[in-house]
């Protein structure tokens, strides 16, 4: 819900400064947060249904679908960075198995040698995105293994003479014509 | 700090769009592939400003490395004339000098405000990243282990019986016929 109310947030703030004309809020919406990243992961799940729609390949078809999977991956890692959960602490879900004092005596250390304000991050976002990544190469692995089996078999992996097939068999040139001519 | 995250966000998000349209409007599938590559390189660096460095270098070298050269070698196995011939138009003369002022509008700000520009003010340790992944998400790192090792054998299996089968015929030639044939 909270990336609903940043986005509420968003566009409230956007009515807000357009009407004030304030260059530095107008540059304040510009810094890159939650709203910014969901936009792009949408951006390109829209590419990728667009491509799995329009392609007459199967090998387009796959790329399509990793798009579609790495923008999901990236909207995990937005939201864990961005958001904060019930106890405060930036992460998508509870660090259950975190210790709060651990993470703050670690952040004032980083903090310390490096003279910059540092917060914990629970990284289960990350690990999410992590699970989800390694599941695209998995499906991309497995699906260009049919591909391949596809193309020794019928020596062609465009999708509408494919959609022909009645049994196990090719659609041969006179499958293809019958097809078109109803 | 927030101009070089702000600027390399932008960079990024334009590069990675850029990829997913050109390989949405692309017909050759090769280089649809390559602009994949490109696109999946450009979520690791996006990836890396959301203080997520082991993930932006795992993107990289599975997605980037092992889906792009999948994807590559399976285009350049299945490809025919129709679809390896490239675009009318020839973007040498102008890819060159484009890819060289996006290098130097992406470099121009390391020069200016160094390096120590980019560091992102959140933070974890590897030992809560591993905690998180073995502990609060152990069934599902399992289950992906074992998903990936099913795979791999269907598709070792699939391809063997391809394999059997070309081993087990023979070219030859019979008499009074100009071309040998498969047996």
């Amino acid at each position: 819900m909270s990336g609903f109310k940043a986005m509420e947030n968003l566009f409230t703030n956007l009515n807000i400064n357009l009407q004030n004309t304030d260059p530095e809020a107008i540059l304040n919406l510009l810094q890159p947060g939650l709203c910014h990243y969901l936009i792009l992961g949408l951006i390109i799940f829209i590419i990728g249904i667009i491509i799995i729609i329009s392609s007459g390949n199967l090998i387009k078809t796959l790329i399509g679908l990793q798009f579609m999977l790495t923008s999901v991956c990236i909207n995990f890692v937005a939201a864990n960075t961005f958001l904060t959960n019930e106890n405060g602490q930036r992460g998508l879900l509870d660090g259950i198995l975190n210790n709060p004092a651990a993470q703050s005596a670690i952040a004032e250390s980083f903090s310390a040698q490096k003279s910059l304000n540092f917060t914990f991050l629970n990284p289960e976002g990350q690990a999410i995105g992590l699970i989800v990544t390694v599941f695209t190469v998995i499906n991309a692995a497995a699906f260009l293994g049919l591909i391949c089996a596809i193309f020794f078999k019928c020596k062609n992996i465009e999708i509408s003479p494919l959609s022909t097939l009645k049994s196990a068999d090719c659609p041969t040139d006179q499958d293809l014509e019958n097809e078109s001519g109803l | 700090m927030e101009t070089i995250n702000t600027v390399i966000f932008y960079i990024l998000s334009i590069l990675c769009v850029a990829s997913g349209v050109f390989c949405l409007f692309q017909k050759n599938t090769l280089n649809a592939a390559i602009s994949a590559m490109v696109l999946f390189f450009g979520i690791s660096g996006l990836y890396f400003l959301l203080s997520a460095p082991f993930l932006g270098a795992a993107q990289l070298f599975l997605a980037g490395g092992g889906i792009g050269v999948l994807m590559l070698f399976s285009a350049t196995l299945t490809c025919k004339e129709e679809t390896a011939k490239s675009s009318k138009i020839s973007l040498k003369t102008i890819g060159a000098p484009v890819v060289g002022a996006f290098f130097a509008i992406i470099i121009i700000p390391f020069i200016l405000y160094g390096f120590g520009g980019i560091k992102t003010p959140i933070t974890h340790t590897m030992q809560d990243f591993a905690a998180i992944l073995y502990k609060n998400n152990a069934l599902s790192f399992e289950l992906i282990g074992i998903l990936l090792f099913v795979v791999i054998t269907g598709v070792c299996a699939i391809l063997i019986n391809k394999v059997h089968k070309i081993k087990n015929t023979r070219l030859i030639k019979t008499p009074g016929n100009k071309d040998s044939e498969w047996v």
